[in-house]
């Protein structure tokens, strides 16, 4: 992937996550590890998740996003009804490292390619 | 017939129940469903609740025995005695439960016949099941601190069951004079909610601050050596409420002998310490009904299988939240709200023919030190050799930034919101 269209991508993650990136997109050309985000994104899109274990693992992130999402002004996002493309970016984002809330680094440092995908699976699907 | 996913299976409901394999139980007999009991309406018995309901509805009989007609949850009380939350914000019901199908009876389980697979209730009252969640919380053991009766909780309440207890300690501490002292005492370990008495220091020093208070004292006499998160408590403490919390451990005060609740008096090996409001916290164990029923060992909780939370005393019978023996977890609202989805996730693999996947839990506990000053733990856990073990885990740091405590305060909020709609399906 070229730096202009993953710039692009990123630009479009934005519109969804806004209040979460800001402050962190514009490390985006200066973070060395952003590469490694690119490289484990472009992995676990190919995996084509498993909704029903999706759905077992989300149990987990409805203690905090809410079963049916959080409210507009929640510092907490909603979550259901991403794109599953930025619901992979924003968890391996978190796994790297490159985003940084203790609950959301630790909930992802447990989580492998399979269980990224099959999340991004189940709540890409979701109403929003 | 083809093996169904759990999604397609509650789509079918329950007339393609006859026709549904089930291996090793003999669950669904003349057609009717298989009957799931559940035992407390708290955070790990109303999220089971609200699983099963939400993802088999239509092939279960979902029965919620709770003795209360609303619940008020534990996790929060501290800021409604700290004045920040009022009562009826942390104090919910089952309506939301009943409309999925779940049916709440009110009343208290005595015992359980596991031959016959029935909850007895205090009123005579039987209720079959196939599948049974026992998720009680905890009884508090009033003998544990020498002197202290049940009949004493209305002098120096324990609060450590929400309800009428929370708002007995709130009304004593506002009637507080500037000058007062309060001396708490809090459990031996394992208990509820590892920070919770720390919290409520906090908060208790919180609202005599907010008076304006420079001679009022709070005394902390611990049975334990060291507290949860308890860097963080002492540099809080230090910074907001400067001189007014003492915590002194058994090494100092060499154990408590005996509290006088109508003296107002806490005596030690070291001291005697008076306080106009004495917040006595005792030993805990699992809810009455556990050890009734036989399912509980010599610490006084349940003994689980990591895997399922399935009660090793009884594969019909599963035990979730403060009750069970849950390895490296705290007994949290959080852990046990996490503890439901892996024993929902069991109990639909042995009803219907739904996967099991493996057992994968989270916890995260955040406790409020000041307005805006947050602090928080958490991790991971998975079985490993028949234990559930932390596998992450993060706490927060000292010397942070007020920006950080104070965005965790308004993310502890926004979970708040999120964990009750999931517990009681508002």
């Amino acid at each position: 992937m070229t730096k202009s269209h993953s710039l692009h991508r990123l630009a479009h993650s934005f519109c969804f996550i806004a209040p979460m990136l800001l402050g962190t997109a514009a490390m985006a050309e200066t973070n060395p590890s952003y590469e490694e985000v690119e490289r484990a994104v472009e992995t676990i899109i190919q995996i084509e998740g498993d909704t029903d274990y999706g759905e077992y693992l989300s149990g987990e992130c409805v203690a905090c996003h809410a079963p049916a999402g959080t409210a507009k002004d929640s510092p907490i996002p909603s979550i259901a009804g991403w794109r599953r493309e930025d619901l992979i970016r924003a968890m391996v984002e978190y796994r790297t490292g490159y985003r940084e809330n203790p609950v959301m680094t630790t909930a992802m440092a447990t989580k492998g390619d399979e269980e990224i995908a099959s999340l991004a699976a189940w709540y890409s699907e979701q109403g929003q | 017939m083809a093996k169904l996913t759990r999604r397609q299976f509650t789509l079918l409901g329950a007339t393609a129940l006859a026709n549904v394999a089930l291996p090793s139980f003999s669950f669904a007999q003349n057609g009717e469903k298989p009957k799931v009991v559940i035992i407390g309406g708290g955070a790990g018995g109303g999220t089971i609740a609200h699983q099963l309901a939400r993802d088999a509805g239509d092939a279960l009989e979902i029965t919620l025995i709770d003795q209360d007609e609303e619940y008020t949850t534990c996790f929060f009380s501290n800021l409604y005695i700290g004045g920040l939350r009022s009562f009826e914000s942390i104090t919910h019901n089952w309506d939301a439960l009943t409309r999925l199908g779940v049916k709440k009876v009110t009343g208290t389980a005595t015992g359980i016949d596991k031959t016959a697979r029935t909850v007895q209730l205090a009123d005579g009252s039987t209720h079959a099941y196939d599948m049974l969640v026992v998720a009680p919380g905890i009884d508090l053991i009033y003998d544990s601190v020498p002197g202290y009766t049940e009949a004493d909780v209305e002098i120096a309440p324990h609060a450590w069951k929400a309800g009428p207890q929370t708002k007995l300690l709130k009304e004593k501490l506002d009637a507080l004079k500037d000058g007062d002292q309060i001396v708490m005492v809090p459990p031996p370990n394992p208990y509820r909610c590892p920070p919770g008495p720390y919290e409520r220091v906090s908060m208790m020093a919180h609202v005599l601050k907010e008076k304006g208070f420079t001679e009022a004292k709070i005394i902390i006499l611990d049975p334990k050596p060291k507290f949860s998160k308890q860097g963080l408590f002492s540099e809080g403490w230090e910074k907001e409420y400067p001189g007014m919390i003492e915590w002194i451990g058994p090494d100092i005060h060499g154990g408590i002998k005996n509290v006088d609740a109508k003296a107002g008096t806490v005596e030690t090996d070291f001291d005697t310490f008076q306080g106009a409001l004495l917040n006595i916290v005792p030993a805990q164990k699992a809810g009455e009904i556990a050890s009734a029923a036989g399912l509980t060992d010599d610490s006084g909780y349940c003994p689980i299988d990591a895997e399922s939370m399935r009660s090793t005393m009884d594969e019909n019978i599963f035990v979730i939240g403060d009750a069970s023996i849950a390895g490296d977890m705290p007994k949290s609202g959080f852990s046990a709200n996490s503890q439901a989805k892996v024993a929902a996730n069991a109990i639909l693999a042995d009803l219907t023919d739904a996967r099991k996947f493996p057992a994968r839990y989270a916890n995260t506990c955040w406790s409020l030190i000041a307005t805006q000053n947050d602090v928080k733990v958490g991790a991971q856990y998975e079985p490993n050799d028949g234990k559930i073990t932390s596998t992450a885990s993060f706490i927060s740091q000292t010397g942070e930034e007020p920006a950080i405590r104070a965005a965790n305060y308004e993310e502890s909020v926004a979970w708040y919101e999120a964990i009750t709609k999931d517990i009681f399906g508002t």
